[in-house]
Parts: structure tokens; C-alpha cells; sequence
């Protein structure tokens, strides 16, 4: 600031903006991953309402009487304010207010195992150093119904999450018509949806494309679930042949968007099955790896 | 470029332990070649001890200097209960503890599905193959209290339960010292669920 100028300001405010040079800010954000640091810190990326993904360490999260330790863990949504370093892109945890812990996904695995694909699904898609307008919230509000609403429901509300958050991004499947061709597509024909080309195929186009054939009502059910308000989700039914159908997304559009599979979907699959197997046999044989 | 080779060549081996970066290595390989000649033959026998002794418990995936370590051995423990540990240094603190009269069982890590860490890369069907083989009533979850430990927690839980073994977990609560004025929700809904009377 140029010396002039300083002369014309009052203290407490210059005390102010000189606290803006030093860098501290304060920002609401969702604990996305944890890293160990040393013996005793923590690097942490969040998602902040505002500055997208965030890099920062917490000194000392590592130790059990820290005051960091129980506010950075995964999943966490928080209150943060963070000194901003001039030479290096990781910020540091200067104070830290836990908005809620969500212990209801932490205590139940199946809602933890979407906990970790939603988590992902972010860690990936978001890149800069911007959130962009209702993503925040769109993730909040997800996270605060993983933590309640009934387990049928999950898949739906996942669903739902993609699609809302690939619109968001602006990268949402082209349901409208043939992708290749951009023929409208009759309820009365048969549709094929292929990640890799971004969309439903028509039967001629399927024929030289690759695609997955899928009933005509998933599709409505695709373009119903992402502008459907999330607080309705918990209410629908959806029939077992259309939540199967929507697994196109997760396993086909998202990787083909993103160019690398998400990790963490096989563990939704691996514990969905063994909830299966735990609910249908009580003394079923040990499951051995 | 003026470089000394041996001293190279340390920086190389140094480098590629964990956590030790360039100029890490460095520093640790200036040190030793500063220091006395009984510091380096202690360091090297060290090493060369390590490597030539000590193994990987068959059974509980302990380190330890026999193939089954002692305790896996020792005929005075409790074998009805196993612990439950991420990583076998954890082992090292329960013992340094001395509470502890049962078996241990080390996994080798936590899940952690967006590391890349899943199930199928933990030792879990060891641990299966024992309760189903040995008596065993009581199962001891000490995975760490975070979000890793916990998923790893729940999901053993959810394959023992089932065989009507006693599944545990450690208690989690305000630690030892601690001020209550800074605990958080998490630490104090545990806290409260594992309350006791006095």
C-alpha cells in the first residue's frame, strides 16, 4: 500500500487491511481428503464455498489432544479460517469450528461408502480455484440427507447428485436426442445411451457407435432426477430395472467424462453385497478375501 | 559438476525411504560421513541385524525375530480375545502399555476406497481364517478414531457379528489431559455413549 495512503486512513482500519495482507481468511468448507504429514500434521483439501478446492496443513492434527484432529477429518463440514502463504499453494489452519461431523454417514457403512464416492466424484471433477454458483450447497445438502434418509434410497439420491452436479459443471448428458445424429428419440423405439459419446444414441447411430441399451423411461427418470428438488428425493419409487439402468452413469458416462475410474464406487458395490449376503443369511459361511 | 560418489550413492538409498526427500537424504548422509567411525559400524550392524532377522508373524502379521512371534507363542496370553490393529507399531504401543493379555491381529493398513485402499488389500481374510479356526469370543476393533479407521471398523464388524463373535470397539471419548471447553460433537456424543459409573 503506498505510504501516502496510509496517511489518510485511520488506524483501525488500516489494522484491517493490513490483516488482508497478512492473508487470513475465513471460508465454510466440506473435508474432502487427509494426508499425513511428518509425525504430527495433517494436509487437508477442502471444498470452500468459495475458493474451490482449498490445500492447507493442520499442525499437530495428527496428535489425539489436538484441536484440529476431530474438525479435518473426511466429511466434515466446517468453519475455517486459514492464513494464505505468498510463496506456496498450501494454506494453514489458524482456527477450525466443526458445523457438523455427519456422524450419522460415519456410523453406518453402506451411507460412509457413498460418503467416500461423493467425496471423490468432487476431488475429481473440481479443479480450479473457483466453486462454481450451487455447488456448495448442492453437496451440503446431499451430505445432509446421506445421513438420513432411509437406505433404499441412496442410489437415487447419488444419482441425482451426478446429475446435478455434471449439469452444474456443464458437463450433463445430452438426453434431448441422438447424440450423434440429434434425431428426436420415440418412446415407442428402442434407446441406447453410450458414455463415451455423451448420451442417448439412436438405434441407427448405436449400430456404428458402441451403446448401452436402456429403456425409454430411464431417460425421463435421468432428466426428472437432475432438476428434481433433492428434499423430494427420499419420497420416490423407483422400480428395480430403472435404478440398474441409471448405473450407466456412475460406470460408464462419469469415467468416460473424467478419463480415469472412481475408486470408490467398487466399495459401494462390495458392501451393498455384503449387507445382501449379512440380511439374507444370518449363519451363511464365513466370507473369506 | 565436483561430486563425491559413496556420498551419492547414500543420498540415492536415503531417498528412497519413506518421507525422506533430497534434501533430507542430504543431510542425513553428511551427517554420517562426519561421524565416527563406531556410529557407522553400530548403524550398518543395526541394519544388517533388521534385515536378516526379522520377519513377519505368519499368524498376526506382527514383526517380531520368530515365525510365530512370541506372542502368538506365549502360552500365559488370553486367546480368546484378539486386537485388531492398522499397522504393526501399533502393536508396540499396546505392549508398551502392558493392559493387554490377548492376541493381536495387524492388518496392514485402514480402508480407505479413495486412496485406493479397499478390502481385498487388508489382511481381513486372516483374520476370518483365525476366528473361524481358533476360540475366539472376543474381537477388539483399535483402528484409529477417524473416518478410515471407522469404515474399517464397521466393515469388519459387519462379517464377524454375523458368526456371533463379541465384536468391540476401543472407547473413544475426551483424552487424558484434555479440556472439555474444546471438545468437539464427535468427541463428546462418544464421550457420553461411553459413559460409566462411578
Amino acid at each position: 500500500m503506498e505510504d501516502g495512503l496510509c496517511e489518510l486512513i485511520p488506524q483501525g482500519l488500516l489494522n484491517q487491511i493490513k490483516d488482508e495482507d497478512m492473508r487470513l481468511y475465513k471460508t465454510d468448507g466440506i473435508v474432502l481428503s487427509d494426508y499425513e504429514l511428518g509425525d504430527q500434521d495433517k494436509i487437508i483439501t477442502l471444498l470452500s464455498d468459495r475458493y474451490g478446492k482449498i490445500r492447507a496443513v493442520a499442525k499437530g492434527a495428527r496428535r489425539l489432544k489436538s484441536r484440529f484432529a476431530p474438525a479435518v477429518q473426511m466429511l466434515s463440514y466446517i468453519t475455517a479460517v486459514l492464513y494464505k502463504s505468498k510463496r506456496i499453494e498450501v494454506d494453514t489452519f489458524n482456527e477450525c469450528k466443526i458445523n457438523s461431523s455427519f456422524l450419522g454417514i460415519r456410523n453406518e457403512l453402506i451411507r460412509l461408502a457413498y460418503g467416500y464416492y461423493s467425496v471423490e466424484l468432487i476431488m475429481k471433477f473440481i479443479r480450479g480455484a473457483e466453486t462454481p454458483p450451487f455447488l456448495f450447497d448442492l453437496v451440503l445438502r446431499m451430505l445432509f440427507l446421506l445421513e438420513r434418509i432411509p437406505k433404499e434410497g441412496l442410489p437415487i439420491l447419488m444419482r441425482s447428485f451426478e446429475l446435478k452436479m455434471l449439469t452444474i459443471l456443464g458437463y450433463r448428458p445430452y438426453l434431448a436426442g441422438c447424440v450423434e445424429c440429434h434425431s428426436r428419440v420415440e418412446k415407442s423405439r428402442q434407446v441406447y445411451f453410450s458414455g463415451y459419446e455423451g448420451g442417448i444414441l439412436c438405434p441407427n447411430c448405436s449400430r456404428k457407435k458402441t451403446g448401452e441399451l436402456i429403456s425409454f423411461k430411464t431417460i425421463q427418470w435421468m432428466k426428472f432426477l437432475r432438476t428434481i428438488s433433492q428434499d423430494k428425493l427420499a419420497h420416490l419409487r423407483v422400480s428395480q430395472k430403472v435404478r440398474e439402468e441409471l448405473k450407466v452413469i456412475p460406470e460408464s458416462y462419469i469415467p468416460n467424462r473424467l478419463g480415469e475410474e472412481i475408486m470408490s464406487y467398487s466399495f459401494i458395490e462390495a458392501v451393498g453385497a455384503l449387507e445382501r449376503e449379512v440380511n439374507t443369511s444370518k449363519k451363511a459361511p464365513l466370507r473369506l478375501n | 559438476m565436483y561430486s563425491v560418489k559413496s556420498i551419492d550413492k547414500l543420498i540415492k538409498e536415503f531417498s528412497n525411504l519413506p518421507g525422506i526427500g533430497e534434501k533430507s537424504a542430504q543431510r542425513l548422509a553428511l551427517f554420517i560421513s562426519r561421524a565416527s567411525k563406531e556410529y557407522g559400524k553400530g548403524l550398518m550392524e543395526a541394519i544388517r541385524e533388521v534385515m536378516e532377522k526379522v520377519e513377519y508373524c505368519s499368524i498376526c502379521g506382527s514383526p517380531a525375530e520368530t515365525d510365530p512371534c512370541p506372542i502368538c507363542q506365549d502360552k500365559t496370553r488370553d486367546k480368546s480375545i484378539i486386537c485388531v490393529v492398522e499397522e504393526p507399531w501399533d502393536v508396540f504401543v499396546f505392549e508398551k502399555a502392558g493392559k493387554f493379555r490377548g492376541l493381536y491381529h495387524v492388518l496392514g493398513g485402514a480402508i480407505s476406497p479413495t486412496k485406493g485402499m479397499n478390502p481385498e488389500d487388508l489382511n481381513i481374510g486372516g483374520l476370518l481364517k483365525r476366528v473361524k479356526s481358533e476360540k475366539i469370543q472376543e474381537v477388539i476393533l483399535a483402528t484409529d478414531p477417524n473416518t478410515d479407521g471407522q469404515a474399517t471398523a464397521l466393515y469388519i464388524a459387519k462379517l464377524l457379528k454375523r458368526r456371533g463373535i463379541n465384536v468391540t470397539r476401543l472407547g473413544m471419548g475426551l483424552p487424558v489431559g484434555g479440556d472439555l471447553e474444546f471438545a468437539d460433537e464427535d468427541t463428546l456424543s462418544h464421550a457420553l455413549n461411553g459413559r460409566r459409573a462411578m
